[in-house]
């Protein structure tokens, strides 16, 4: 091996299952490599490939969908692909991010695995493991980080399980469930769990077997009991129940039952669960099916904010739904009209496109279409978006009242047009450019080619990068809204007669941070939408003091959690949603701890006008 | 003659390098150039590229001394690393240090090298008949054309895809503000997540060049196109 | 109401009116979000940019010196108006094309270099605290008129408000605050000048007053001025000169080019987004600073021929043509209690006695008359403004109105500058080569506690002020025209000026001007430590140190090219970015389309 490219061969030894193998035949390795590139959106791998290979991913990553969309696997830095050779993956996938990879001649793995036992041990075992995984994903990935994870089976089982002897005969054994209406009993020997009878026990093992009915239930029980404790968390559980296919899972508190969790159990409490009203969503195959599912909007944010979740990471599972919702449009939409002449990307804007969603804000959006644009498109697009914006507004995602949306011409524009109108907004950063600037500086791609707003965005982050002119003008836009503290350190209160003597969290608090990590972001030239990742970026570029930083997160982090806090009282007692808190709401210390809040939003916007003393 | 030789570059890199085939008389620049170019109309998928990097102890061909040579062969969209080949050149001029910091090459490494003279051949006969692939292409030429020169009394000709003429002509085309500063290699695939090789050598930095082309390869034609033969050598070329 | 209590209520009034602008204009932009306000139009930020940039040397002190140094005085309304045109079409387009608007982060930029950027921000800051030393004078004189207290009690009493209001953070930025103070100075200025022309000419236009005969038509009003002051041994009005002829041109190039480099005048040009509106602003704030310049000859010269008039009532030499001390009147006690105004009754005669003693030939006539010398041992140039109205006996309103238009201007420049010093000292200063990791809280403070120290600086000064207001403020120019205004000028138009070179020069420029203006007004501008003394015998050439700028210019000019050529010549991309910056915007997509 040239010792020059000792780093390849380090980069392939960091990872499994070639950590196990000597450096003497990782030496070998490197000739054997052939790089290539995958761009974002292109098939993986590429089907001509004439040489059957192992893969390597070196940077990037590429995902693999079943027939429904559902995210099947994921494969990132220093990951393997090795169907070509084994066959223990799907077949076909997808680089969801440019996309460097590594290809290893299948004959080379061959006579790897014939040197090394070890090596090859991770082939035989991974093609199970894979599978389960492949299963694990479908059912939990989508919540894998959610409520669902913290919540303990507990919770779950709303009766006492009914208990028999096992010397109940099975017809009597039948007859109690029937009365108590359960599908599954336990049996016990001297008061000691021995068993777990359900109704298909009695179906394929008395019934179809012909068992006399006065046999005692011992004989059919199912004896290998899966219990989990009171404790368990439900993902847990739900593992346990899929990779043992059961339906039926015993509650123990203290060794003893105090319930039985069913899948149906599960289903009930999942069907908010941001998995399930995404999986339903890309199932839905009308407007009408989409709408009832949005219903579940609100509840799924109250679910969230009780199960203690942050507010940003409410933000971003709202958001993500948001998503599929336009998705889901997008392809009805297609559907209905017909192919697009030309490739185009819908990109989400405003709070959506920053994953700081609430449910059912409205609606901001964008459509950028290919160069290739022709004047008789028009009507096409125009149909286009004219079904997708109705259809957000008829899943509860109001028009926007100043028009930022794709159906307006003005934002349905070619690569070419929307490059211009950004130069212009930032050559002649106009009152109007800068009120438009909060939603067009926030575009994150939801469908569609995604490089046509990356193209855009890199022309508009390379233009914003250290433009003085530009970006004091942006401050002094940054700075209109002001955290409602007083002289004396007292809340100014909202005065008009709708919301009398409340705190606006969202425009007061929350908007001067997210106006501010914009700022920042394209002062930068910083590509992230989210405001946390902005501000984190900012601070890597030295844009932000470590104190500031740390400041303005907790800061926004708990206004965020306040208002989450607020809206879900606001959805529980069916009123409709606002971000007008009371100071009454809240206790002492959190006043305190909100005007600290403010203090430093309000010490970050005096930095930003003596730094920029023309804004 | 010398200005004859410009001008036949009217007629593409093929004619000079027939017209420099009449005129030299060295064995190894007959090798070279004998084997014709890749045609401007041939198909890139198909064409022969050779990444190249050159490190030296400056950048002046007249003053400064070739270090060392790494190359890398592309085909088919794909990089070949067991085509690469590394090369320490000996020379008698100490590097300056701040060179040494930059190429991570020692004097004493350089020892370990063969002269230029043993070299060359072997590298003319890796471009021989091929693209060759360089990020700021004005250096490597500058110096292979001073070596040819000195070596062999011959000029020096091959066909060039730059890729940073092509990183700025896809910045110019989209209207982005950029400095030079964005067009060296490390930022340019920065810029496109591209991971970053912590050594700095001339066989790294050809590959990080090679694995640069691919990525503007599928900027500037889709993916199939270039499988389905539809996109030309010409589009690359400086 | 007595004149007290109406100048209480008009200084009240107008900062109420401010305050409530501001306040209002805040509340408009948080309204409906969806509303986008329509931009300012360009004769309403017009006035705002000539707002800003009349400061107290314009107002006050301006007028005061043309009183009484006549056509020579007129260097500074040629340099002023002729830096603020070479600023607008100069240099602030290319600075705009270039995306940066400070000059620090300019020369940075174009001279790739952080020690470029931090020796152009310590010329700012030593040119932009002289240029506060001469608001202080101006804020001094204007608040002991204003609460009728001795100067320096005055001084330390508008030091305390200048810190507060810098503080507040200067009402800055808000346009119709701007526009209002505007309004408010230009009414200040203009209508006690058309009270005095209608007294003395019986022309309403003080700018064609002043070329008109006087209201009784026996002569023309320059032509009495001319006469009245030659007769008591002064200079005739309308030919004396600062110096020679080569000092004029000096002192008007070194104002001229001087402007080009303080910052506070450039960022208005930035404010406005579009390069249309921008160039429209800067023709209409031309056209209001003219109103301003035009009536300043006006201003002076009628407060010189009704100040002579009042001293000296009849004949000279008529032992009754002296006015009496006794019978002095209220204008004259209220001034005397400032300290700005002094009398000494040398001969005991009990009348004053106002001439030019250091005319020999004038001093023998005088002696003849029995007079001692003159007695009017001190009359501040800068009071000639604000005691204007009072002299020419004016209702009380309009002093109250010139008081208030004062302290506008004054306030208004300190705060902005003073801004300006702080956010340099706490960023490129401290942040920039101290403490990289300071926190923003901490660099809010320390801009707080550098803008606390320059006050109290400038106010030190203010106290012993090297010249009168203006005079003060041309040396500010001085250091910024031999420092910042060539390494702008190379920066854009030479593209082989490299850092070195323009480091050298910078600092070879604006050490000989400090040098230069040390040596004869005193080190740090101490009285009693001039090595050289200040008078004009000793002048180079006969160019007077507030004029010595452009001097320091052609150094700096000469020095930067001759060090550039000796050192390594910019790198490339820096020479194609200085050729970019010289292509009008828009001109390369003309060609592609």
């Amino acid at each position: 091996m040239e010792i020059e490219l000792r780093e390849i061969r380090d980069f392939i030894k960091r990872y499994s299952p070639f950590d196990v193998l000597d450096d003497s035949v990782l030496d070998t390795l490197p000739k054997n490599l052939t790089i290539r590139y995958f761009r974002r959106g292109q098939a993986f791998p590429e089907s001509f490939a004439d040489k059957k290979s192992f893969y390597m991913i070196r940077s990037g990553a590429i995902e693999f969908r079943d027939q429904d969309a559902l995210l099947v696997d994921k494969l990132a830095e220093g990951d393997i692909y090795s169907q070509q050779c084994i066959a223990d993956m799907p077949e076909q996938g997808i680089s969801v991010e440019d996309t460097l990879v590594y290809l290893l001649p299948c004959e080379v793995l061959t006579q790897l695995r014939k040197k090394s036992a070890i090596f090859d041990r991770h082939f035989n075992r991974s093609i199970n493991e894979r599978l389960r995984d492949a299963v694990e994903l479908t059912h939990a990935k989508g919540m894998r980080d959610l409520s669902a994870m913290k919540l303990e089976v507990s919770g779950l089982t709303d009766r006492l399980p009914v208990v028999v002897d096992k010397a109940t005969s099975i017809q009597q054994a039948a007859k109690i469930m029937t009365t108590e209406k359960v599908s599954s009993i336990l049996v016990t020997t001297d008061n000691r769990l021995t068993g777990l009878l359900t109704d298909r026990d009695i179906r394929s093992r008395c019934v179809a077997q012909g068992v006399a009915l006065e046999t005692p239930v011992s004989s059919i029980m199912s004896t290998e009991l899966e219990t989990v404790a009171d404790s368990t968390l439900l993902s847990e559980a739900l593992l346990a129940m899929t990779r043992k296919q059961i339906q039926h899972l015993p509650v123990l508190k203290n060794n003893e039952p105090i319930g039985i969790l069913t899948t149906a159990d599960v289903v009930r409490h999942l069907s908010t669960s941001p998995a399930l009203i995404a999986t339903d969503i890309t199932k839905a195959n009308s407007l009408e099916a989409l709408k009832k599912i949005s219903m579940r909007l609100p509840e799924l944010q109250l679910q969230l904010s009780l199960s203690s979740a942050t507010a940003k990471h409410i933000g971003e599972v709202i958001s993500s739904i948001t998503d599929s919702i336009t998705c889901r449009l997008l392809e009805l939409a297609e559907a209905q009209y017909g192919a697009p002449p030309v490739g185009y990307v819908w990109a989400a804007g405003g709070s959506q496109a920053r994953n700081e969603q609430t449910s059912h804000s409205d609606q901001d959006s964008a459509l950028i279409i290919s160069n290739d644009f022709k004047p008789e498109h028009a009507a096409y697009f125009k149909t286009l978006t004219k079904f997708v914006s109705d259809g957000l507004n008829a899943c509860g995602y109001v028009y926007c009242p100043g028009n930022a949306m794709a159906t307006n011409p003005e934002w349905c524009q070619s690569l070419n047009v929307w490059q211009q109108t950004f130069a212009r907004w930032i050559n002649s950063p106009e009152p109007k450019a800068l009120m438009l600037s909060s939603i067009f500086f926030d575009l994150r791609p939801v469908y569609g080619h995604f490089s046509l707003l990356t193209e855009l965005q890199d022309a508009v982050l390379a233009r914003t990068k250290d433009n003085q002119l530009f970006i004091s003008h942006m401050v002094a836009n940054a700075l209109t809204h002001q955290p409602p503290l007083g002289f004396f350190r007292n809340f100014v209160l909202v005065q008009d007669d709708t919301h009398k003597n409340t705190l606006n969290l969202k425009q007061r608090g929350i908007i001067p941070i997210v106006d501010i990590a914009r700022v920042l972001a394209l002062k930068k030239g910083i590509h992230a939408t989210n405001t946390v990742e902005r501000l984190n970026a900012a601070f890597e570029n030295k844009a932000l003091s470590a104190e500031m930083h740390d400041n303005l997160l907790d800061a926004l982090e708990f206004i965020g959690s306040l208002r989450i806090r607020h809206q879900a009282e606001q959805i529980r007692t069916g009123v409709s949603v606002d971000n007008y808190v009371s100071p009454k709401e809240l206790s002492g210390l959190e006043k305190s701890h909100l005007k600290d809040s403010f203090s430093i939003i309000k010490t970050m916007q005096q930095f930003f006008e003596s730094r920029y003393p023309a804004a | 003659m010398k200005l004859l030789n410009r001008f036949y570059y009217l007629f593409g890199k093929n004619f000079v390098r027939r017209r420099l085939l009449t005129q030299t008389s060295s064995s190894v620049m007959q090798h070279f150039l004998n084997q014709p170019f890749p045609d401007k109309k041939d198909f890139i998928n198909d064409v022969g590229i050779v990444s190249l990097d050159i490190e030296t102890t400056g950048l002046n061909p007249a003053k400064d001394k070739i270090v060392s040579i790494g190359l890398v062969e592309i085909k088919h969209s794909g990089i070949n690393l067991g085509s690469c080949w590394h090369q320490i050149i000996q020379t008698k001029k100490n590097i300056p240090q701040q060179s040494v910091v930059i190429h991570q090459i020692t004097d004493d490494q350089i020892k370990t090298g063969m002269s230029i003279k043993q070299a060359m051949p072997l590298l003319l006969a890796r471009l021989r008949g091929n693209v060759m692939l360089v990020h700021n292409a004005k250096v490597e030429l500058g110096f292979i054309r001073k070596t040819c020169q000195a070596l062999y009394a011959s000029d020096f000709v091959i066909p060039v895809i730059d890729t940073q003429v092509l990183a700025k002509r896809s910045l110019e085309r989209r209207n982005a503000a950029y400095n030079n500063h964005d067009l060296r290699l490390f930022n340019l695939r920065r810029s496109r997540n591209m991971p970053a090789y912590k050594a700095h050598n001339a066989l790294m930095d050809a590959i990080a060049t090679a694995e640069l082309f691919l990525a503007i390869l599928n900027d500037i034609a889709p993916h199939s196109d270039i499988e389905q033969n539809k996109v030309r050598l010409a589009e690359f070329l400086s | 109401m007595d004149l007290q209590t109406i100048t209480y209520a008009f200084v009240g009034a107008t900062f109420a009116l401010y305050i409530g602008i501001a306040f209002w204009a805040r509340a408009a932009t948080t309204g409906d979000f969806y509303v986008a306000g329509k931009g300012i139009h360009p004769v309403a930020n017009g006035m705002a940019t000539a707002a800003d940039w009349m400061s107290a040397a314009s107002f006050i002190s301006m007028a005061g010196l043309i009183a009484f140094n006549g056509y020579g005085a007129s260097v500074f309304l040629m340099g002023w108006t002729g830096g603020y045109v070479l600023l607008a079409l100069l240099l602030a387009p290319y600075l705009r094309k270039f995306g940066k608007f400070t000059v620090p982060e300019f020369i940075g930029e174009r001279f790739y270099s952080r020690t470029a950027r931090v020796v152009a921000v310590i010329c700012l800051i030593l040119a932009s605290i002289t240029y506060v030393i001469g608001q202080m004078k101006g804020i001094g004189v204007a608040f002991s008129r204003f609460l009728e207290t001795d100067y320096d009690t005055g001084l330390y009493i508008g030091m305390g408000i200048v810190f507060i209001y810098s503080v507040m953070g200067g009402m800055k930025g808000i346009t119709y605050t701007q526009i209002a103070q505007y309004c408010v100075l230009i009414f200040a200025y203009t209508v006690p000048a058309i009270f005095i022309s209608l007294n003395i000419t019986g022309n309403p236009v003080p700018q064609l007053g002043i070329l008109s005969t006087m209201a009784d038509g026996s002569t023309y009003m320059m032509d009495k001025l001319n006469l009245v002051v030659s007769e008591l041994g002064f200079n005739e009005y309308t030919t004396q000169v600062l110096g020679s002829k080569l000092n004029m041109f000096a002192y008007t190039l070194t104002l001229m080019i001087g402007t080009a480099g303080l910052p506070h005048v450039i960022i208005r040009f930035f404010t406005v987004p579009k390069v249309r509106d921008a160039r429209a602003t800067a023709g209409w704030a031309l056209v209001f600073i003219a109103i301003l310049y035009t009536t300043a000859p006006a201003v002076g010269s009628m407060a010189r021929l009704n100040l002579m008039n009042t001293i000296q009532t009849g004949p000279v030499g008529e032992a009754t043509a002296n006015i009496e001390y006794d019978k002095r009147p209220q204008w004259f006690k209220n001034w005397e209690a400032t300290g700005l105004l002094k009398f000494e009754d040398k001969n005991g005669d009990g009348r004053i006695q106002y001439y030019n003693d250091k005319n020999k030939d004038f001093a023998a006539k005088a002696e003849s008359y029995g007079w001692k010398g003159n007695e009017m041992v001190k009359v501040d140039r800068d009071i000639m403004v604000l005691a204007n109205p009072e002299i020419a006996n004016l209702p009380n309103w309009v002093i109250a109105l010139v008081v208030a238009g004062g302290l506008a201007a004054a306030l208004s420049t300190a705060a902005g500058l003073l801004l300006a010093i702080a956010s340099s000292i706490s960023h490129d200063l401290l942040k920039g080569m101290f403490k990289p990791n300071i926190s923003e809280r901490d660099e809010l403070m320390a801009g707080r506690i550098a803008m606390a120290g320059a006050i109290a600086l400038a106010g030190y000064f203010g106290l012993h002020p090297p010249d009168f207001a203006a005079g003060t403020v041309a040396i500010a120019f001085g250091l910024a025209a031999s420092s910042i205004f060539p390494a702008l000028m190379m920066g854009i138009f030479n593209k082989g000026v490299n850092r070195t070179g323009a480091v050298a020069g910078m600092v070879t420029g604006i050490g000989i001007t400090m040098l230069y203006v040390f040596q004869h007004k005193g080190i740090m501008f101490i009285p009693g430590t001039s090595f050289l003394g200040g008078m004009s015998p000793n002048w180079f050439f006969g160019i007077s140190p507030n004029a010595f700028g452009c001097i320091g210019a052609l150094a700096n000019f000469a020095v930067a090219i001759g060090v550039s050529k000796m050192t390594t010549p910019p790198p490339e991309h820096i020479q194609h970015l200085v050729e970019d910056i010289r292509i009008p915007a828009g001109s390369k997509a003309a060609v592609e389309h």
